[in-house]
């Protein structure tokens, strides 16, 4: 990244009074990475610093907002995710559960502790994310401003609640760990609890339409965003492990990872599997950006606005 | 307002290090970065440099000087003189303390 971009990161007041004269240093400067990595962690020191945050930049209005954007783009996102790798690459994830989870990575001890990790970073982000979930839809309901329409306030709730309730009583292990014929994978729930999954994605954007639209209190909105922190984080680690089995099976075999990726890519986008295949995984690291983006925004205005205060 | 730079974190010895190449009258970022390059050897990256000129113009240690082109040349203020004269007060007593302890206090003053 050249230099002068890194200077964009700088808060506003202080690029309006400094860029001109750092970017005239840059020019006689030889420029090398520790350059580059100083501009970045100075960049950070003056976006902490309440003094080039313009006045009322960080009013306790503005900070709800962002903490309401932070909060609803991660609920949209992690349905999005998901909905983009079971259209786009569940058959090659199937592919690597059905041949590489039995073959390689059980004769492999690093590839079967990242497998078992994994399990447990998916169902600590699902946990993660109905608690934020219920708490979010829990503030809509009940307190006061958050529709004009007072049933209305009950919807985002209820559409949690009843989900939820269908994977609790189908609930068959915790973190994997426990014995039981539905515990093999990354599985929350087995069986007819499976069928709850698609209503709780839908209900997540509810959440998120929720979040946007109505006012849940700042308090509420900052216990949310650890929870919802540990989701992105989630995201971020299920986006690496997508790209990682993909080049692991891509190792192990070439001409399968093409052919699946074809049989279920043309159902989607006839003629060409690559466009698919290309377009889910896009979809997926887009998906896990937005919502590593939002958690540093979350983060960065709890961060912000407790200096501010103190 | 502490007339330390010990508060300012990260950026107090690049405080220090700018304060004394102020100390002779003004200069602008680049030509700080040579002086200080010349007399301590630190060569100060622009992030840094400019990360402490903020907080030293926020202290009113120094003041900004009409711009020549893009080039702003800074001023140390009397305040910022003050706070100069303490830190390296307080910094020669600790190269005293540190020669006395090596047994080279002698040497040194010799030399000097």
């Amino acid at each position: 990244m050249p230099a002068t971009w890194i200077l964009r990161l700088y808060p506003r007041a202080w690029r309006e009074r400094y860029e001109s004269e750092v970017t005239a240093v840059l020019e006689q400067h030889r420029v090398t990475l520790k350059t580059s990595v100083d501009l970045l962690l100075s960049a950070l020191d003056a976006q902490l610093d309440p003094a080039y945050r313009g006045e009322g930049q960080f009013r306790p209005m503005d900070s709800v907002k962002r903490l309401r954007s932070s909060n609803s783009t991660i609920f949209w996102a992690f349905p999005a995710m998901m909905l983009s790798y079971f259209i786009f690459l569940s058959d090659l994830g199937d592919f690597l559960d059905g041949m590489i989870r039995q073959g390689l990575i059980r004769q492999n001890p690093v590839l079967s502790g990242i497998g078992g990790a994994m399990s447990a970073v998916s169902n600590i982000q699902l946990i993660a994310l109905l608690a934020a979930a219920l708490l979010l839809a829990g503030a809509v309901a009940f307190q006061a401003g958050a529709s004009s329409l007072r049933v209305l306030r009950f919807v985002p709730l209820a559409c949690v609640l009843i989900p939820t309730g269908v994977l609790l009583f189908f609930w068959k292990c915790v973190f994997g760990f426990a014995a039981g014929e539905a515990c093999s994978g990354p599985a929350f729930a087995g069986g007819w609890g499976r069928l709850a999954y698609p209503p709780l994605l839908l209900s997540f954007l509810v959440v998120a339409l929720a979040v946007a639209r109505s006012q849940p209190s700042r308090r509420v909105l900052k216990i949310a965003v650890p929870l919802l922190g540990l989701v992105a984080l989630g995201m971020a680690l299920q986006m690496v492990e997508a790209v990682g089995w993909g080049l692991v099976a891509w190792h192990v075999d070439q001409s399968m990872v093409i052919q699946i990726a074809r049989s279920q890519n043309t159902k989607f986008w006839p003629g060409d599997w690559h466009i698919g295949l290309v377009l889910g995984l896009a979809l997926v690291v887009l998906c896990g950006g937005m919502a590593i983006r939002a958690t540093w925004r979350g983060l960065f205005t709890l961060l912000a606005t407790k200096r501010s205060s103190s | 307002m502490p007339l330390q730079t010990s508060d300012l974190g990260r950026l107090s010895d690049p405080a220090l290090l700018i304060l004394s190449s102020l100390a002779d009258g003004p200069k602008h970022g680049y030509a700080m970065m040579q002086d200080i390059e010349t007399f301590s050897g630190t060569l100060l990256e622009p992030g840094t440099l400019y990360g402490a000129l903020a907080r030293l113009e926020q202290r009113g240690w120094i003041k900004a000087l009409p711009a020549k082109d893009r080039r702003r040349p800074y001023q140390i203020t009397g305040t910022g003189q003050e706070a100069l004269r303490q830190q390296l007060a307080s910094l020669r007593q600790v190269v005293k303390t540190g020669l006395d302890r090596l047994g080279l206090d002698h040497h040194h003053s010799g030399a000097a």
